[in-house]
């Protein structure tokens, strides 16, 4: 209290000022429905200005996606989590660096083939044993043809874990997401022409390990 | 005749042949043949799907997202996050720095200040006769023993391989102009970004 108005208090004089609450002018939160309706580019300048939920909003719209793509790289489901997890935190950290250039979808999924490659150089693939796969969804496949199944998805996994760290995203990006090449060319910051180039020679060394003698260990 | 190229044997593969590849590859065994054996890659591939994890996997995932985004708090400004991978090439800029007030200094004394501060360090003359006595003010802030410190097992390779060795002149008298300030938010930066060591450098650059 100021000392002017110490003193109209102590003189009995009404103070001049008058104290006034008023709401603070700040909106509302946006709720996650109208968050998701929002584009990604206003999604990650709502994030940018300190509200985290924007972020789980361009969470719950990509989360299927990395997760999908992590989990080709890695050997379980658990993995594709945390991958997934990491990707995403990776992305959050460095939203300012987002250049709204390019899809916010390959900005990710450059974060994506980064992580997982990144991982998949530090832990050098192991062979999955049949036990430890998801298991398949369950139809009138009898055992035999299940495991059949599981042995050739297991060899064709096993297969791609080998293949020089390029060509295993081109052919994950290509084969499993449909991404044009390109957006493979945008993601892995390469050409459409070597974009064909590491499909070409991946889908060759895949088809030798795979018709061979079926050979897929050490 | 020249046989097709690896991008037009992927663009017969994925059903999308130009006129030339379609023309050639009817006339010709050997590139048919690849086309086929390519397709035949891909079908393989692509018959094994997605492993889809439960329904309920989603909204763990985001939770557990959401939580960790959160714990990570705001996001960093740029040059933070990228302070790590340029680590070594400022620690070595400084080092050059440090080397180049030194042979500055040394000729002005030895020269009187007559043309002694001709070329140890190309450019940055200037503003390093302006601070010589900065150096020794910059000699006991402890901001900088901890850069020198964390420099120490920086080989000029390490440098070399983010990005090639800086060229001498601007980006050392960048950094000696940093304020005791800045200095300090830089080795607090190295200091953090070296401490999590396990990030490893990307496979793609740019991320
Ligand atoms: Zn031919």
């Amino acid at each position: 209290m100021s000392t002017r108005a110490a003193a109209c208090w102590a003189g009995g004089i009404r103070p001049e000022w008058t104290l006034t609450v008023a709401a603070s002018t700040d909106p509302p939160p946006p709720s996650p429905e109208a968050l998701a309706a929002l584009g990604d580019r206003a999604l990650v300048r709502i994030c940018l200005e300190g509200r985290p939920e924007a972020f789980d909003a361009l969470v719950e719209r990509y989360q299927r996606a990395v997760y999908r793509l992590c989990r080709r790289f890695a050997p379980a489901h658990e993995d594709a989590l945390d991958l997934s997890q990491e990707v995403f935190l990776r992305a959050f950290k460095g939203l300012d660096r987002f250049r709204g250039d390019a899809a916010l979808s390959t900005w990710l999924y450059r974060i994506a083939v980064n992580v997982c490659l990144n991982r998949a150089a530090a832990r050098p693939p192991r062979a999955v044993p049949l036990d430890a796969a998801a298991p398949l969804a369950a139809g009138e496949e009898d055992a035999a043809a299940r495991l059949e199944r599981r042995g050739r998805r297991d060899r064709v996994r096993a297969a791609i874990a080998r293949l020089p760290a390029r060509q295993r995203a081109t052919i994950i990006l290509r084969v499993y997401h449909e991404l044009p090449h390109e957006e493979i060319a945008a993601v892995l910051g390469t050409t459409v022409g070597a974009s064909k180039a590491n499909l070409f020679h991946a889908l060759r060394s895949l088809k030798r390990r795979l018709s061979g003698d079926g050979t897929e260990g050490r | 005749m020249r046989h097709l190229s690896p991008g037009e044997l992927i663009d017969a593969a994925e059903g999308h042949a130009a006129a030339r590849a379609t023309a050639h590859t009817e006339a010709c065994e050997a590139c048919r043949r690849q086309v086929a054996s390519l397709r035949e890659a891909l079908a393989a591939l692509r018959d094994v799907p997605d492993d889809e994890p439960s329904p309920l996997a989603w909204d763990l995932l985001a939770a557990r997202i959401g939580r960790a985004v959160r714990e990570a708090g705001a996001p960093k400004p740029w040059w933070a996050a990228w302070g790590w991978r340029f680590a070594p090439l400022l620690m070595v800029a400084v080092l050059a720095a440090t080397a180049g007030v030194g042979v500055t200094l040394w000729h002005q004394r030895a020269a009187s200040g007559s043309a002694a501060s001709a070329g140890a360090v190309p450019g940055a003359d200037e503003a390093l006769a302006q601070d010589a006595d900065g150096d020794e003010r910059a000699a006991e802030d402890p901001s900088w023993s901890l850069v020198s410190d964390l420099s120490a097992g920086i080989s000029l390779d390490d440098a070399a391989d983010v990005g090639g060795l800086p060229p001498l002149g601007g980006s050392e008298r960048a950094l000696w102009q940093l304020s005791s300030d800045e200095r300090r938010t830089l080795a607090s930066i190295l200091e953090a970004e070296l401490a999590e060591s396990a990030a490893a450098a990307p496979i793609i650059p740019g991320v």
